[in-house]
């Protein structure tokens, strides 16, 4: 089991945030590694692929496209949970999206939902 | 606005007991102060003091006040007159100022604090006109109009006794009645450092007074050394306002009083009769125009106050606008650090329910939440400070630290936008003189324009430079430059007008407003084109010595 625990990805530009979220996945007994950007995080996919990611939106180094988007873009096709703390967020249809602050009980629902998937 | 609250009104009895004294006192300087062979008194000080009393009493008050200073004015002079001309005079006297208290109140409008235009010249007018009016029917002037009176024609009479009331208002009434207003607080008021101004005012005052009034008969053949009074006259007005005015003309009317009657001065060469019309005559041409000098300078002083104050409700109400507008960056702001500790808490929370807290562990969580606390709490700070509404307070600001409060409150936008910012800091910058929170206003309101002006440049061109560096010693210099837009045509100097906006939203009052704040600091704020490589705007604050 322990091999194949699913991998969370934690892509957010502020640090505090990143760990933070980092450390509620591992007391959950979920592996968690973190990224301050989303290039970090393309950069990595050769060596494993996320079995989630959860993505803040407000990423300054998406020339201009908010990170989802960017990455849709890339074709990387990665299945997303995006929080964010701006208040104009569409939702668009894929994806899930959680307003900051979200509790334990909420982003686990939501990153089950997408381990669960078929 | 002065005005009598409660709490400083002297109680009845003392008030009372105050203007019977006060009162007895004019009506015996108001005998002496006669020429010889003259019945008629320069300057009936008496009704002076009364009309003070009726204009700083409630009307319900009145009788009192008639009833008191007829039994002093009555013990004062009984000795020498008949009964029934002191009683006529009594009657005469009340008539007189009653209706001149009545008609300031009706017109005039109390408290009477010379502070208007408006209420020195009604004052004046009332002063001047209606002695006119009254004397007619005093004892002397109708017994010398039926030929009773053997000293005096009626056309000699009648002048004298109504510019003896005329000038007695003029002179006494604005002094009682605004010392009454204001009390002593103003000489408490004045700080060490200024109570030179008042005091060599006097001291002018007094060496003019004794020079003009003072000197022998024969220095005084010179008419022009009464316009040496005018100078310390004048200064008072200015500098005073009404209270030091008035004070200031009553003790050099005085002075011409004690010089004329010591025989000195230049009123002494003319004749008993004339001697008295020139004086009185050069009081009455001389009071008028140095009150009303006096009030409108109040007035223009009153009008800087409300200006300013509408400068600073303007630069307030342009920071709760530009607030609004940073309102959804603030809360964005707020969510990073809420994030932060829920997660951080729930983390620490579910490793001691699970027994597999490690101690290093939870220190590092709790050293994180603590952070992130403050953290919150500073954005709230910064922001309640950055509202607030206050008399401006100059104080010795670091520039740079200015400049880190404006980046802190923007970095929501400048976050969003991916705006680089680099800040230059020169070296030992002296610090400049402001209020912190408007010049924090100034630059926010500058960072902001230079964030909206980049949406076009390409993301990894969006680059902002602060620049701080001394200016020519006198002068600490940010220089604001961003790779945006830059400036319209002809724009440079008509952005600074109010409502003059390129922005879809927002309402053009920021430059302008900036602007005045600047100017308000004795700097400078002027923006320029940099060519197809956006704008920068310059600021200029004055530094420290």
């Amino acid at each position: 089991m322990a091999d194949a625990a699913p991998l969370i990805a934690i892509v957010d530009d502020e640090p505090s945030v990143r760990v933070a979220l980092g450390r509620l996945c591992r007391s959950h007994g979920l592996y968690a590694r973190e990224f301050a950007s989303a290039h970090e995080l393309v950069a990595s996919l050769a060596e494993r692929r996320p079995d989630c990611v959860v993505l803040d939106l407000q990423l300054p180094d998406c020339e201009g496209l908010d990170a989802d988007d960017w990455l849709r873009q890339g074709g990387f096709d990665l299945p997303l949970v995006i929080i964010t703390g701006r208040d104009d967020v569409k939702s668009s249809s894929e994806s899930v999206v959680l307003r900051k602050p979200v509790d334990a009980k909420t982003l686990f629902a939501a990153i089950r939902s997408i381990l669960e998937a078929p | 606005m002065a005005s009598l609250s409660p709490s400083r009104q002297v109680p009845r009895a003392g008030w009372l007991i105050a203007l019977a004294v006060g009162y007895y006192l004019a009506v015996r300087l108001g005998l002496s102060f006669r020429f010889q062979n003259s019945m008629i008194g320069v300057v009936w000080i008496a009704n002076g003091v009364l009309l003070s009393a009726l204009l700083l009493t409630r009307p319900s008050r009145w009788a009192l006040v008639f009833v008191t200073t007829a039994l002093v004015h009555a013990a004062a002079v009984l000795p020498q007159a008949p009964a029934w001309r002191v009683v006529w005079q009594i009657g005469i006297n009340a008539a007189l100022t009653i209706t001149m208290a009545l008609i300031l109140r009706r017109f005039a409008g109390l408290p009477l604090t010379f502070a208007t235009r408006r209420q020195v010249l009604i004052f004046a007018a009332a002063a001047f006109g209606l002695p006119a009016l009254f004397s007619l029917g005093t004892p002397v002037v109708v017994r010398a109009m039926l030929n009773l009176e053997p000293d005096y024609a009626f056309l000699v009479a009648w002048p004298r006794v109504a510019l003896s009331n005329a000038t007695a208002m003029l002179l006494v009434t604005p002094v009682i009645v605004l010392w009454a207003l204001h009390g002593v607080h103003p000489l408490q008021r004045v700080s060490a450092r200024r109570v030179w101004e008042p005091a060599v005012i006097l001291l002018f005052l007094l060496v003019v007074g004794l020079v003009a009034f003072g000197t022998g008969p024969e220095v005084a053949r010179y008419p022009a050394l009464l316009l040496l009074v005018f100078p310390p006259l004048l200064w008072a007005a200015v500098r005073l306002g009404p209270l030091g005015a008035s004070t200031a003309l009553l003790g050099i009317a005085a002075l011409s009083v004690w010089g004329t009657a010591s025989r000195l001065g230049p009123f002494v060469l003319f004749s008993d009769a004339t001697r008295v019309l020139s004086l009185q005559l050069f009081w009455i041409t001389m009071s008028t125009p140095i009150l009303l000098l006096a009030a409108v300078i109040r007035e223009r002083e009153h009008a800087e106050i409300a200006l300013l104050t509408l400068r600073q409700h303007l630069a307030h109400a342009t920071r709760v606008a530009t607030a609004g507008e940073l309102s959804g960056a603030l809360a964005h702001e707020l969510r990073q650090p809420l994030m932060s500790i829920l997660a951080n808490a729930e983390a620490a929370s579910t490793l001691v329910s699970s027994g597999s807290a490690n101690a290093d562990e939870l220190r590092a969580i709790l050293a994180d939440i603590v952070q992130q606390n403050r953290y919150a709490a500073d954005v709230i700070t910064r922001l309640r400070s950055f509202l607030q509404e206050r008399e401006p307070r100059f104080e010795q600001l670091v520039l740079e630290t200015v400049v880190r409060d404006a980046l802190a409150l923007t970095r929501g936008p400048l976050d969003r936008l991916g705006v680089v910012v680099n800040t230059e800091v020169g070296a030992e910058l002296p610090r400049v003189w402001g209020d912190s929170v408007q010049v924090v206003q100034v630059v926010l309101n500058l960072i902001l324009n230079a964030c909206e002006s980049m949406t076009h440049t390409p993301v990894d061109e969006r680059v902002l430079r602060l620049q701080i560096a001394r200016n020519d010693g006198q002068y600490v210099e940010l220089a604001i430059e961003d790779r945006g837009d830059g400036l319209p045509l002809g724009a440079e100097e008509r952005m600074f007008e109010p409502f003059f906006t390129t922005k879809e939203t927002g309402l053009g009052l920021g430059l302008a407003v900036g602007r005045s704040i600047v100017t308000a600091h004795g700097g400078r704020l002027w923006g320029e084109d940099n060519q197809g490589r956006g704008a920068t705007f310059h600021l200029l604050l004055r530094s420290i010595a």
